[in-house]
């Protein structure tokens, strides 16, 4: 590279690479915060990306991504990540007069400012596309599938988050959709899967995860 | 197809303990014509459409007769069982000696909902009685493993939804069976069995006869090593009495022998048939998954590979590939190559000059691998993927963090927010797109290497943008990510067009 900023970990390993035309970090700009089920993340803005989850006392979360205005589907405690380059962000959360700042080749797109979070997102895990979701209705209510094929993670902590911005819940009259998480112990699934009950049939498949999940440690 | 059966004439019977006149157990014997084999409980079976007759007489059966030159009909067990045609309305009648007592089976109608009839008749004023019991067979699908299999493999046949059989006999394995049987492309009956032929898990007394009861509803086939290739079927039918019992078939009376009317393999008693192909064993080539793979730190990690091209020896022969698991959740999965069919733990049957993509994931665990397998043939590969040991997540010691260079941005705490060793989240390509329509694609050019172009380095974020309030609305998002180069497709498969915004972080 003939300038800019390139910054390797082990293994060769990414951190960040200004001469990627474009790119922009995202860091946290609002620290964990609950939302009730049902209710819109606040502070949500179009661009954000929404990591969460669950709260004390609940395994399923998932997204509503039906309305402008996303909501969430089981009580949570979330964070939001906004792209570096959205003006107007904060710039004295972790110092206001020293740090690293990175510029695009244009000099003047903020790549990156160490002064826009005091928090950071570890990520752990990129999780790909292809789990297969699915469950069973059992008991008077669905049961989603928590095997290894839908295992994501095995190391949560109280710190860790997932990305809920590839979400999916909704009614539609007597057919239920959901695609999100449960959180199990020290582990994390995916779930995805239809319901339908009513008419006098009732059925249930698996929905596949077709966008890419990730999985980060909150750092505060 | 429908058939016409006739029996042989039911003889009335001397000496009931009870008198005509009702229906209780013991006043009128069943009436078999094989004593404890293959009917042991019934009458006869029948199937929907089928017309039965029944010639029913007082005369000398074999115990000196009665006097009463005809015979009276008293009914069925259940006044909703259907009756035969030449009863009254008052669920009697009389018809002389050999006269035919007959019905038509329709299966939707309710009197056929229980999947019997009992008819009881007498003569002698009750001295003389007997009843017969016709059971209606019906199955909701019988189907094979696979429209395929290779000289030398097994094909599994199962059936579903079967009613009306009568359960084993103990100690009588003749008692209530159905039959399978292969037939070849002309229509023959195979008979040879062993290795030039087939072999059945759960045979006949005659070999080359399959059997299946209700407590045993597979049957799995071996095809011989030598046996003939080319287009078999196999049949399923129910036993159906001597081969003069049957008297038409579809309309026609012209009979080839016993293909038609054989109380075992007859197609006259068929109730299904499925078809498949008898292919030449052979060898495969070609087959390699590439070296493992380092994860790295990055856990999860989704491992798609191809198999390459698989040469078949000889080219007619087409392979079963299939995945497994061999260490850890590896999650492993196939498709055919060339394809953007979803992954699927299913065996694929492939064709000379055909590849597999496989797919695997690697652990959820730091320092821990998972392998998975690609088996074609009588060749397999397996792929290992390994994670490295925790990066740590700050602080001044542990992971990456610890060495002597490096770039470290922490806050006020000391706590580490970016730099070496903490795995960052860093968007190099986004764009809200607007509505795609369904089963269409999208492809864009990512600002990285192509070898960087993998979910556990670029995590490809999909988020639909469709809303809608109404709740009868009931499409939900589908999409799928493919990535060749340095190179991403989406395509929508919901059913309807859908706005997106899709997201590529270089994790």
């Amino acid at each position: 590279m003939a300038y800019g900023l390139n910054i390797e970990g082990v293994n060769s390993s990414f951190v960040f690479d200004s001469t990627i035309a474009g790119a922009t970090a995202m860091p946290v700009i609002q620290g964990s915060t609950s939302v009730t089920s049902g209710n819109a993340y606040s502070g949500y803005t179009a661009g954000d990306l929404i990591f969460a989850r669950p709260a004390t006392g609940v395994n399923v979360i998932s997204s509503d991504w039906t309305q402008t205005t996303p909501k969430a589907d089981g009580n949570q405690e979330f964070i939001l990540l906004r792209p570096s380059d959205t003006a107007g962000l904060a710039t004295n959360q972790n110092g206001s007069t020293y740090g690293l700042q990175i510029f695009d080749a244009d000099g003047t797109t903020v790549m990156y400012d160490s002064r826009h979070t005091s928090s950071g997102l570890d990520i752990k895990a990129g999780a790909g596309t292809g789990f297969p979701g699915g469950g069973a209705f059992s008991g008077g209510s669905f049961v989603p599938d928590t095997s290894s094929s839908n295992l994501l993670y095995t190391s949560a902590n109280a710190n860790t988050y997932v990305l809920m911005s590839t979400g999916y819940s909704r009614v539609m009259g007597f057919i239920t959709v959901k695609i999100g998480y449960s959180f199990v112990n020290t582990n994390i699934y995916y779930i995805g899967y239809y319901h339908y009950s009513g008419f006098g049939s009732s059925g249930q498949g698996g929905l596949p995860s077709s966008s890419q999940m990730i999985i980060g440690d909150l750092v505060t | 197809m429908a058939t016409t059966y006739e029996t042989p004439i039911v003889y009335t019977q001397d000496a009931p303990s009870v008198p005509a006149g009702g229906t209780q157990a013991g006043q009128y014997p069943l009436y078999t014509f094989y004593g404890s084999n293959y009917l042991p409980s019934r009458t006869m079976y029948v199937k929907d459409g089928d017309t039965f007759k029944i010639p029913l007489s007082n005369a000398d059966g074999g115990d000196g007769g009665g006097t009463q030159t005809s015979v009276n009909y008293a009914g069925t067990t259940n006044a909703a069982d259907p009756d035969p045609a030449e009863a009254n309305a008052s669920q009697g009648g009389n018809q002389s000696n050999g006269s035919l007592w007959t019905h038509t089976v329709n299966a939707s109608a309710t009197p056929w909902n229980d999947n019997e009839t009992k008819w009881y008749f007498f003569a002698d004023s009750g001295a003389r009685t007997v009843r017969v019991e016709v059971a209606l067979i019906e199955i909701s699908s019988f189907t094979g493993a696979a429209n395929t299999v290779n000289q030398g493999s097994t094909l599994v046949f199962t059936l579903s939804g079967l009613t009306g059989l009568a359960a084993p006999v103990s100690g009588n394995g003749a008692a209530n069976c159905l039959y399978v049987t292969i037939r070849d492309s002309s229509g023959n009956l195979v008979t040879t069995t062993g290795s030039s032929g087939i072999t059945w898990s759960n045979a006949g007394s005659n070999g080359y006869i399959g059997k299946m009861q209700t407590t045993s509803l597979t049957n799995t086939l071996t095809v011989g090593a030598s046996m003939s290739t080319g287009s078999y079927t196999c049949r399923l039918m129910h036993f159906g009495g001597a081969q003069n019992w049957v008297t038409n078939v579809d309309g026609t009376t012209t009979f080839s022998g016993g293909l038609v009317n054989n109380p075992f393999y007859g197609t006259a008693n068929q109730l299904a048939s499925f078809s498949f192909t008898v292919n030449a064993t052979g060898t495969v080539s070609g087959l390699n998954l590439g070296a493992n793979y380092n994860a790295g730190t990055s856990l999860s990690a989704v491992l798609e590979r191809n198999s390459g091209t698989i040469t078949c020896d000889p080219t007619t022969f087409q392979p079963t590939s299939s995945v497994s698991n061999q260490t850890g959740a590896a999650n492993a999965k196939q498709r055919l190559g060339g394809t953007t069919n979803n992954f699927s733990t299913a065996d694929l049957v492939l064709s000379n000059g055909q590849s597999v993509d496989f797919q695997m994931t690697g652990p959820a665990a730091y320092s821990s691998h998972t392998i998975g397998r690609l088996t074609i043939a009588e060749d397999h590969h397996d792929l290992r993927i390994d994670t490295g040991a925790d990066p740590g997540s700050g602080g001044g010691t542990g992971g990456a963090t610890s060495g002597a260079y490096g770039l470290k941005v922490t806050n006020s705490d000391g706590d580490q927010l970016f730099g070496t060793g903490f795995k960052s989240n860093v968007v190099i390509l986004t764009d809200t797109r607007p509505a795609l329509a369904h089963d269409s694609t999208e492809t864009f050019t990512l600002p990285i290497d192509a070898a960087d172009n993998t979910s556990s380095k670029v995590a490809i974020v999909i988020i639909d943008m469709f809303t809608t309030t109404s709740q009868y609305f009931i499409n939900w998002p589908s999409w799928t990510i493919t990535r060749s180069g340095n190179t991403f497709t989406v395509k929508n498969f919901s059913g309807n067009a859908r706005p997106y915004k899709y997201v590529a972080i270089r994790i």
